[in-house]
């Protein structure tokens, strides 16, 4: 996640080499990115996972076939084209696709 | 405050430049494009000046607002451009829309939400890219740009249903100039009710939408997402109804014509929340003494009449092509 959304490589626990920033600390990853490291292993909360641009969908998606994954979105997120599953929790409703996910979402946020 | 303003701030890694035109600018885009980077950058060069390694080159001071306490510190900042990054919880409530709509500040906010309090133009919405490196000195060159952008559109086709955002004037205007076509004019009763007239028409019905594009920035993802790929849709989004008649030349005068040239040179924004607003109160302060006296609550009927509704519709340019008699059947 960290090399494909952040473009950065984890060099050790505490130090990752950014190709715009130089050596940084996990402190300054993208937003996107430590809240997909949160997501991932605090599964016992929910994230506002609106602090992910849409370059992170892949990865929620990818962690969803993995286990059950509770995300809080304020915005319509871009999943992509391909095929899915979602179920969104206000409408008990699940989706495929983005056509049927925007109708939905976007009566609940902007 | 009024007017735009460049900036260019960096440090040897990593430099921005960009102009802000309006008080409202929201950036938004993929992570790890440097949204928060920026931010940053500005909140260290506060605080450190070149001590923090950084340069900051802009005519106003520019700041940063986070925090708690956001609403004891906004009111001592003045004719500055504010930063706000996301993940500040402050950014939707209606308190922070009062402060800002009585400030003479610029606000740049990072958000992917849409912010309904506020009144931010469609053209104000960036991301920011990598547009290079200066040869030599390995400093990534980024830039901001525009999120929506108008698109090449096939008008080629009979339109079935126009949504007019206006409910007053506007509306009465659309409605009176389809009076004798084949097809239904309808109010979303306002920004917030596109997204659902959008939801119930026919998608295999041609559908064109205008909306004021000078305050619809909160609604235009949702907006762009259900439309998606689909070329049955049109969106025109001028500034505003009463830019349209201002742009259309029916009131003389050289000055609204250099006004609407650079209207960020004339609208202060302590006096106007959004440009949507001071559009209406220059035609109602150049008309009041005339035959096109303009009111938003009800339309002058004059408006209609053969010669001024033709000057309106020539105004809309590809648009205006589409709407003209005879072409709508």
């Amino acid at each position: 996640m960290i090399q494909d959304v952040d473009r950065s490589t984890v060099v050790s626990e505490h130090v990752i080499d950014s190709p715009v920033l130089g050596g940084i600390t996990p402190r300054e990853l993208s937003g996107g990115v430590k809240t997909l490291i949160l997501i991932n292993n605090v599964s016992d909360r929910i994230f506002n996972a609106s602090a992910c641009g849409d370059n992170c969908a892949k990865w929620l998606l990818e962690m969803g076939k993995h286990k059950d994954v509770t995300i809080n979105l304020r915005h319509i997120m871009d999943f992509g084209s391909e095929p899915f599953e979602i179920h969104i929790q206000n409408t008990d409703q699940i989706v495929h696709s983005m056509e049927e996910l925007v109708p939905i979402a976007g009566m609940i946020v902007r | 405050m009024k007017g735009k303003y460049s900036i260019r701030v960096g440090n040897n890694r990593l430099r921005y430049e960009f102009t802000i035109y309006r008080n409202i600018t929201i950036l938004k885009g993929n992570s790890a494009t440097g949204k928060t980077t920026l931010v940053e950058m500005i909140r260290e060069y506060y605080e450190d000046r070149e001590l923090s390694g950084i340069q900051l080159e802009s005519e106003v001071p520019c700041r940063t607002l986070s925090g708690r306490d956001w609403n004891v510190l906004l009111p001592s900042i003045e004719n500055s451009i504010v930063f706000i990054d996301e993940d500040n919880d402050f950014l939707k409530t209606v308190e922070f829309a009062d402060a800002v709509r009585e400030s003479n500040n610029y606000y740049v906010i990072v958000t992917r939400e849409g912010l309904p309090n506020l009144p931010y133009s469609v053209e104000e919405i960036y991301g920011i890219r990598e547009s290079g490196k200066y040869a030599g000195l390995k400093q990534v060159y980024n830039e901001f740009y525009r999120i929506y952008y108008p698109k090449q559109m096939d008008l080629g086709f009979p339109v079935k249903r126009i949504v007019v955002e206006d409910t007053n004037s506007g509306f009465e205007f659309f409605s009176g100039l389809a009076s004798s076509w084949n097809a239904e004019v309808i109010s979303s009763g306002g920004k917030s009710g596109v997204f659902a007239k959008l939801l119930e028409r026919d998608p295999e019905e041609n559908c064109l939408v205008i909306a004021d594009g000078a305050a619809l920035g909160s609604e235009i993802d949702r907006i762009m997402k259900l439309i998606g790929n689909s070329d049955k849709v049109i969106l025109y989004l001028p500034e505003s109804f009463e830019w349209l008649i201002l742009r259309s030349g029916l009131i003389d005068g050289k000055r609204i014509q250099e006004i609407l040239a650079k209207p960020e040179q004339y609208i202060p924004s302590e006096k106007y929340f959004s440009w949507e607003r001071y559009f209406t109160a220059l035609i109602i302060e150049e008309t009041k003494d005339s035959y096109l006296r303009y009111s938003k609550r009800k339309l002058n009927p004059v408006y209609l009449q053969e010669t001024e509704r033709r000057r309106i519709i020539e105004a809309m340019d590809m648009i205006g092509e589409l709407l003209k008699d005879g072409e709508m059947s």
